[in-house]
């Protein structure tokens, strides 16, 4: 019967794409940072109460895009669908990471994506090995090995126009151009760059031309010019990323006459204060309102439905909960595509037994079956096949018992939160320092009660930071540190720390620029946690050239998270990856951390 | 039905949790639903700040009052259900278990 339906579905289909067909259509399915979320799981929606949903994962994703590609099929002149990953697929889970990301490419080529972006985790791994993220000091090697080798097996390009090698940028003048990292900006503002001659990474295209439904469509990548600052650096020492508009631009210049459709996939990203994309957008099309017809963005984490004259722009959040999709309609007469006619579905969940909000024109569901374009998903067995083979793989490692959480603990990038002070508690447990100070950024996911595995802890800690013990810190430093911490209101993580309390006034309703800072915020007072005064905004006599112990992740004692600060206190120890260290300890001794807060970081200011 | 702490201001329900947590204070559970209950010294039961009122639960569901729940609420208060909320506990989970707390 179902099938039955289906065949009618399909042709049906069929006649109302016939009476279309005056416009072919491009549907563009967008993904962004994945991270390594391949399997199936339980998410809970909604405050009032909690409501539980299913998410599909990748096996259920590929039946998603296998349905709206059949629907197509149906008509081949009239209707094509792209597949693309706007980057960061695999640095996550345990499951993804302990085969460096061949097991996310593995189900992407099976998804059958066309293209992908890199994005800056995707330079994680660096050489082979997976507990190795960077060359020992001094050694020969590749640090993009673990890359390329997946890349290799995959069947899909990885695109990225705008990175190029460092070394082959010369100047007018033939002569070297020295730049720095960021947006291949010179060091000497006189130089100009001579693009034409510049190299890209062997392993990376900077488009691919597909043929749609009868159109020529181009797909660009591009990077986020900060890459190296949001990746191990070393990594991608010999590499720099051009500004994405520049790039753009003279890839479109590349591309004319030979395109009737342009769609750029790109890492960078809207957020609550930033607008990257937006930007981008608006700063191509006041070149050329034609310019581009689609962008997927992604590297926020952000669900954004943007749309400048007309041109959609969207993410799709991340962890693979949910994606997008554009829907492009081409009118022949005016040589472009129609905007009016454009649909855009933006971050819609990827709900295993039912369609999301909003999705009701391409989605029905009946009774737990889920049909997109009229075709029932069928979760890809192949897929499946492999996630349970390399489930099998880790299964030992994966199930070790380290613990028992007792309440939810969650993150905050601004505020005190119990997840952060559970880890920085912990670190400075098995160190046996003053102070242990982590970066909110590194903590990448909540907690919920039961018993802690191996394999949910890693999903907590996933980059390999290494634990590293300074030299003996002077308070001035750490009263730096913390100034610059408590006054954020979003722009970048503030610092999470176990062995201090932290007395300070912030407003984040001051910051009217939106930069995602308060201007005004003020470090009030730091004392031990037996309250011995380190810092007192209104004392004098108190010695800020005295010193503690600290322990930290080797990330922030680069000055990484935008604190630069750490680097005026040398590293003293590497003490491994924290995450192993900290696994380590737990195995001895089973982790079972106080869900309730202490007030350690504290905002003293009340709002009338 | 699953345990939960509900909370209600001004007869609305604006959080509830998705379960009971018993090592977790009833200033946790807020958090946890982003509700906030007006705490200011950061669970330390120092100021007294967070003061909710219990409207229903059942015999033996939170922890007794403590001292510093004592020294902040009067007699008046504690017969009428109020509590500190870094101060109060659930002492255990069961599966129809509700407390309901109006905040102010």
């Amino acid at each position: 019967m179902i099938f039955l339906m289906t065949v009618l579905a399909g042709l049906l289909g069929v006649e109302s794409a016939e009476a279309i067909c005056a416009q072919p259509r491009i549907t563009i399915i967008g993904t962004n940072d994945i991270h390594g979320a391949v399997e199936d799981k339980v998410i809970t929606l909604g405050k009032t109460p909690p409501i539980p949903k299913n998410i599909g994962g990748m096996p259920f994703f590929s039946g998603v895009v296998s349905s709206i590609r059949q629907s197509a099929a149906m008509n081949p002149q009239c209707e094509g669908v792209i597949l693309v990953d706007g980057g960061d697929q695999f640095q996550g889970t345990l499951l993804s990471n302990f085969s460096e990301g061949a097991l996310m490419f593995d189900l992407m080529s099976e998804a059958g994506y066309d293209a992908v972006v890199p994005g800056n985790h995707d330079y994680d791994f660096g050489p082979s090995g997976w507990l190795v993220d960077q060359l020992p000091a001094g050694s020969r090697g590749d640090p993009r090995e673990a890359l390329k080798s997946i890349a290799r097996r995959a069947s899909f390009p990885l695109l990225s126009a705008n990175t190029y090698y460092m070394g082959s940028l010369k100047s007018i003048s033939g002569a070297p151009a020295p730049v720095i990292s960021e947006y291949c900006r010179p060091t000497s503002s006189s130089d100009i760059i001579r693009w034409s001659e510049a190299r890209r990474p062997e392993f990376l295209r900077p488009y691919i031309i597909k043929n749609v439904a009868g159109l020529r469509v181009a797909i660009i990548g591009l990077d986020h010019p900060e890459t190296a600052a949001v990746t191990t650096r070393a990594n991608v020492s010999d590499l720099c990323f051009r500004d994405p508009v520049e790039e753009f631009i003279s890839i479109k210049a590349e591309l004319r006459g030979r395109v009737d459709v342009t769609v750029v996939v790109m890492h960078l990203g809207d957020a609550g204060n930033e607008f990257k994309m937006t930007e981008f957008l608006n700063r191509v099309l006041a070149q050329d309102p034609r310019a581009v017809d689609a962008v997927i963005g992604g590297h926020t984490h952000y669900v954004n439905d943007v749309r400048v004259q007309g041109v959609p722009a969207i993410q799709s959040g991340a962890n693979g909960e949910k994606f997008g999709r554009i829907d492009l309609f081409f009118d022949p007469a005016a040589g472009a595509i129609d905007r009016t006619r454009t649909r855009v579905f933006a971050g819609k969940f990827l709900f295993a037994d039912e369609c999301d909000r909003g999705n009701e024109p391409v989605c029905s569901s009946n009774a737990g079956l889920v049909q997109y374009d009229g075709f029932p998903v069928a979760a890809s067995p192949v897929s499946r096949a492999k996630i349970e083979i390399a489930r099998r793989e880790i299964a030992p490692m994966a199930k070790q018992l380290l613990g028992q959480i007792s309440a939810p603990l969650t993150r905050n990038r601004t505020e005190e939160n119990n997840l952060g002070n559970a880890l920085t508690d912990a670190v400075r447990d098995t160190f046996r320092v003053d102070v242990a100070l982590l970066n909110s950024g590194g903590i990448r996911t909540d907690l919920m009660p039961g018993p802690l595995d191996y394999e949910n802890f890693y999903r907590v800690l996933p980059f390999n930071n290494r634990g590293v013990r300074l030299k003996p810190m002077r308070v001035a430093t750490l009263v730096k540190l913390f100034s610059k911490s408590i006054a954020s209101c979003g722009n970048f993580g503030a610092l999470n720390q176990s062995g201090l309390r932290v007395f300070y006034e912030k407003d984040c309703a001051r910051d009217v620029q939106k930069l995602g800072v308060d201007p005004a915020a003020r470090l009030l007072r730091v004392e031990t946690i037996t309250g011995e005064p380190l810092f007192d905004v209104a004392r004098t006599d108190l010695n800020l050239e005295r010193t503690i112990s600290v322990v930290t992740v080797d990330f922030l004692a680069a000055g990484g998270s935008e604190f630069p600060e750490f680097r005026e206190t040398q590293v003293d120890a590497d003490l491994g990856i924290l995450r192993e260290a900290l696994a380590q300890h737990f195995r001895r001794q089973p982790w079972n951390p106080s869900p309730n807060m202490d007030g350690r970081l504290q905002n003293v200011l009340r709002r009338p | 039905m699953s345990s939960s702490v509900v909370f209600i201001r001004g007869g609305e329900v604006v959080g509830a949790t998705d379960s009971i947590y018993p090592k977790l204070n009833l200033l946790g559970h807020a958090q946890l639903v982003e509700v906030s209950v007006g705490s200011q010294c950061g669970g330390h039961g120092v100021c007294g700040a967070d003061r909710i009122r219990v409207v229903a639960s059942k015999v033996g569901a939170l922890s007794p009052l403590s001292d510093v729940e004592f020294k902040h609420l009067d007699e008046n208060e504690i017969k009428n259900g109020y509590r500190l909320a870094c101060q109060c506990f659930p002492e255990f989970e069961a599966p129809d278990l509700v407390i309901q707390v109006t905040l102010r």
